[in-house]
């Protein structure tokens, strides 16, 4: 079988020493930029390009790609332990899996974040190889009317998915789009909001609020508690109990699917993935209303998802030498100097390069498995420390993340102002998360409404002609109606009562 | 001698010796940057990397590279414009940049002449005229395509990868000389620019070479033209669009180069500009750059100086007529 | 002070309309354009009188249905946290990374009742080490170490 013969030629390239090593190396920088907050893998990986030039440029590529799934698995450490997401895709993981390391169940949630990781990557690493072509195909027939309709599902979605009073939901959602209008109109050219200001003129950056919302805001919160938070009780056990495993399981499973489909989509990325995994899994749920205080479902989702989510994204650009997002483009400029450029015909011209890649993505995540189940213990020891030392540390790691990204200390203070809204917005009982998911779908939504009726020629029926968008658009409808229906309130209002 | 004035000459002194990495011992053990404009992965940067890696081999110093991306790369030439003439911070720097930002934005916090000292040219960066052939079946050439475009005005749309990028005006340029109606749709740079040229949402773009190379040899995408006044060496098969569409005379190319702060010492330019000339003619280095699509341009920096002076000009007319305006 | 100044909900309410107001009077000069063919304006317009609807809907059930009143709020956690991250801001261009990252430790360490001296000092030297061997050293951040 063609498939056996292409993955037995990629393990033969990707078990030699030196891409061996390498793999491990690209796994480790990987995890270690993801336990660090705001640095991520896009920084990491522009900054070690250069030092890859003398490498074979399969060797090159298994590390770089090592360093962009490894900062998956990271991310989650810092999510679970000290509610800090230190990666956007793990800012869903936040959500239940510091509540299961609040109730002394850190361990559990950290192995299970790992397994499905694992899980979900090897998966998406057989994925890839099966579906590349025929996928990729799929993403292509996207236009505006389709991602269009696509955000207004996740829009939907993400109203859904907050908790508390939905007219305060929506509002918060509301409020992340008009946010989300900072910066230079993509269609006419014209700046919005920026008070010329030069560092508005692209919008806010996503770290920047993300930091400032969960971050900041989370110390401000904390440090007015009579009782400041003590982790040092419960460590728990570092597996999860059987009840744990049966229930997590299945999440991760559906995660891993759902991570795939997403991450093939052009523009999509391992954060809408991990965003759609936890929506799914509080739908589908019994009883919904343990989400967001410590089911595990609610970690084993996202964390699988995000991570197949990370892996899929690469088939649109090997396949077709479309990125997906920035870092995809990073890394198919790096192919470009490597003389070695993605195309549609890269498969049948470099099979060794692309199978070996492929092949060291399963490597990788084993390896991940390997070095980051023994590390739980060392990781649950951070609970132990004081929340007085802790958050200066979340403080300054806070800043330093959000100086990196551009070197810039107007943006250190953007992130403060944004701390100072989350903190008014916990105040005011409102949940920040879907101000972001609305941040980051608004001008994206925006810019393909317009870009639908420019290209349509004002036809507004463009969105139900086409087949894929009319789709879209009836299935955010009807979970519109629904949240609406007085019979799904009461049970949505009954699943987030207080205790 | 007034406290004030006292205050005021210390404070020069000092500045002075702040800035007073003299020629001589430039460089030393501290490394230099050279900032770009636009986001990791873009053009620029892949070029500066390529760059930073010879020259710094040259210089017996580490090069980094930086980008401060946004408002079509005024963050990046702000940052530099006032950072210290002390030879450890240069800027990558485009046609872009430092000509038609020049008009097409109402007001710059900086002067693109006076703020800059010119170091050296790098490359001429062509745009290609490419339609997708899947989309397009029967158009074969530019002479197709005008005849499609005039037979049915305002059907077709061009892609560009933002409003007043290369490839908008190139693109704006070419419908007025060629008087045809075709409605330009901006994306958010290149790859959701070339999802719209793969589903067919728009089928015509001007397009910077780098990054579909690789298209272009699979034939994903036909080239009909490209926009320097001469053919280049990785496109032997495409004619320039001058000829292909019958404009003579008309051409629309940007280029990459090198500046330093106003003020750096005119030795440390002087060296930079041979380090840099000398790589650009190393045939290793030629030969990756032309990969690439793109024409290295050894010169002085006087020359470049005329270069850059030249195409403010041109620019400036080029964008007024095509209506393109930024605030 | 008056019961309806201390509930959430009429709080939450003012400040979504806030910055509902704040996009209308902000983005009162960009051209709208027409539902087929939409300025820039179009929707931040839209957006700013929908987030307005949500602010009084939501403070209008606060004044109607009372709900949750607003938890104690402290100055202190604020001047510190703030403080610090405004003096990192403020040191990491000239300052360099240590000052800077022992600005932001400091503040934050001010804002906590709980903190104890000796500890903080510790603390700012070990954090101050980490983030400029791994920011500065490892992960090659162009950042400068010492004021410059």
């Amino acid at each position: 079988m063609d498939l056996l013969a292409n993955l037995a030629l990629g393990f033969s390239v990707a078990v030699t020493p030196t891409n061996l090593l390498f793999c491990l190396v690209g796994a480790l920088v990987g995890t270690l930029i993801g336990v660090l907050p705001g640095i991520g893998p896009l920084a990491t990986i522009s900054m070690l390009l250069p030092l890859t030039y003398h490498f074979e440029p399969v060797t090159a590529l298994i590390m770089l790609a090592g360093i962009y799934y490894g900062a998956q698995y990271g991310g989650s450490t810092t999510a679970i332990l000290v509610n800090l997401p230190g990666e956007t895709s793990s800012v869903v993981t936040t959500l239940d899996g510091h509540q299961m390391a609040r109730q002394g169940r850190a361990g559990a949630a950290l192995a299970v974040a790992a397994l499905g990781s694992f899980f979900a990557g090897s998966v998406a690493t057989l994925f890839i190889a099966v579906a590349s072509p025929p996928l990729a195909q799929l993403g292509l027939q996207f236009q505006a009317p389709e991602y269009f309709a696509l955000m207004a599902l996740g829009l939907v979605g993400a109203i859904v998915l907050a908790s508390g009073a939905i007219d305060k939901a929506i509002g918060v959602t509301v409020l992340g789009l008009l946010l989300g209008m900072i910066g230079t109109d993509v269609n006419s050219g014209t700046e919005r909001f920026t008070f010329r200001v030069p560092e508005l003129s692209d919008g806010i950056g996503f770290v920047v609020i993300a930091m400032g919302l969960f971050g900041v805001a989370d110390i401000l919160v904390n440090l007015e508690k009579a009782e400041l938070p003590r982790m040092t009780a419960f460590v728990g056990r570092l597996w999860p109990s059987r009840e744990e495993f049966r229930r997590a399981a299945p999440a991760a499973v559906r995660g891993t699917l759902l991570g795939s489909l997403i991450g093939v989509l052009p523009g999509g990325s391992a954060a809408l993935a991990a965003f759609s995994s936890y929506a799914l899994e509080k739908k589908i749920a019994r009883n919904p209303e343990r989400f967001g205080r410590g089911a595990v479902e609610g970690v084993a989702g996202p964390e699988s998802a995000n991570n197949a989510g990370a892996q899929a994204s690469f088939i649109p650009m090997l396949t077709l030498g479309i990125p997906a997002n920035a870092l995809m483009a990073l890394m198919m400029g790096a192919m470009q100097i490597y003389g070695v450029a993605p195309s549609p015909r890269f498969i049948a011209e470099q099979p060794a390069l692309f199978w070996g890649v492929i092949s060291s993505m399963w490597i990788g995540n084993l390896m991940l498995l390997v070095i980051n189940l023994p590390l739980i213990g060392l990781w649950v020891q951070m609970l132990r420390v004081p929340y007085r030392l802790l958050h200066p540390t979340i403080l300054l790691l806070c800043c330093i993340g959000v100086y990196s990204l551009n070197s810039s200390a107007m943006e250190v203070v953007f992130m403060l102002a944004f701390g100072v809204l989350g903190y008014l917005l916990l105040k005011f009982g409102c949940e920040p998360a879907p101000l972001l998911l609305g941040f980051v779908l608004g001008p994206l939504m925006e810019e393909n409404l317009r870009r639908a009726l420019l290209v349509s020629r004002g036809d507004p029926w463009v969105f139900l002609h086409r087949p894929i968008s009319a789709a879209l658009l009836a299935g955010a409808a009807l979970l519109l109606v629904a949240v609406i229906l007085p019979s799904f309130r009461r049970t949505r209002e009954q699943a987030f009562q207080e205790e | 001698m007034t406290p004030t004035r006292r205050i005021l000459l210390t404070a020069a002194a000092l500045a002075m010796a702040a800035s007073g990495a003299s020629a001589q011992e430039w460089p030393k053990e501290r490394p230099i940057q050279i900032i770009g404009g636009f986001p990791t992965g873009a053009g620029t940067d892949i070029f500066a990397r390529l760059l930073a890696e010879p020259l710094g081999k040259a210089l017996g110093q580490t090069i980094v590279v930086d980008n401060r991306s946004g408002a079509g790369g005024n963050i990046g030439s702000e940052f530099v414009a006032r950072a210290r003439p002390d030879g450890y911070t240069l800027l990558i720097g485009t046609a872009g940049t430092h000509a038609i930002n020049a008009s097409l934005y109402k007001s710059l916090p900086f002067d693109v002449v006076k703020d800059f000292e010119p170091v050296a040219l790098l490359v001429d960066v062509p745009n290609v005229l490419i339609v997708n052939p899947k989309v397009l079946p029967d158009i074969k050439s530019c002479a197709d395509l005008l005849a499609a475009a005039r037979k049915e005005p305002g059907k077709l749309n061009y892609a560009s990868t933002g409003n007043g990028a290369s490839g908008h005006l190139a693109g704006a340029q070419f419908a007025q000389a060629a008087n045809v109606d075709i409605v330009h749709v901006p994306y958010r740079g290149t790859p959701p620019a070339m999802n719209a040229m793969m589903s067919g949402e728009a089928q015509i773009m001007f397009q910077q070479s780098i990054p579909i190379m690789g298209q272009l040899k699979a034939g994903t995408f036909r080239p009909l033209g490209i926009t320097t006044a001469a053919r280049v060496a990785a496109l032997p098969d495409v004619p320039p669009v001058a000829e292909a569409c019958s404009l003579p005379g008309w051409e629309s190319t940007t280029w990459y180069a090198l500046f330093a702060p106003k003020g750096t010492p005119s030795e440390i330019v002087r060296r930079l500009n041979e380090e840099v000339n000398k790589i650009l003619r190393d045939p290793e280095f030629d030969r990756k750059v032309k990969d690439m699509g793109l024409v290295p341009l050894p010169s002085s920096p006087e020359e470049f100086r005329q270069v850059q002076l030249r195409d403010i000009d041109k620019w400036r007319d080029r964008v007024r007529k095509s209506g393109a305006q930024v605030d | 002070m008056p019961r309806l100044l201390t509930l959430q909900d009429v709080w939450a309410g003012l400040l979504l309309a806030a910055f509902g107001v704040a996009a209308l009077v902000f983005g009162a000069d960009l051209p709208m354009g027409t539902p087929r063919r939409m300025g820039p304006g179009y929707m931040p317009y839209g957006l700013a009188w929908l987030l307005i609807l949500c602010g009084a809907v939501v403070a209008l059930r606060g004044v109607l249905a009372g709900g949750a009143a607003i938890e104690r709020m402290r100055l202190r956690p604020f001047v510190g946290v703030i403080g610090g991250g405004l003096a990192f801001a403020l040191l990491i261009g000239r300052g360099g990374i240590l000052l800077a990252s022992a600005g932001a430790i400091v503040g934050a360490a001010l804002a906590d009742r709980t903190s104890r001296w000796h500890e903080v000092l510790g603390l700012a030297a070990l954090a101050t080490a980490f983030a400029a061997i791994v920011f500065v050293k490892l992960l090659g951040l162009n950042i400068p170490l010492w004021p410059s």
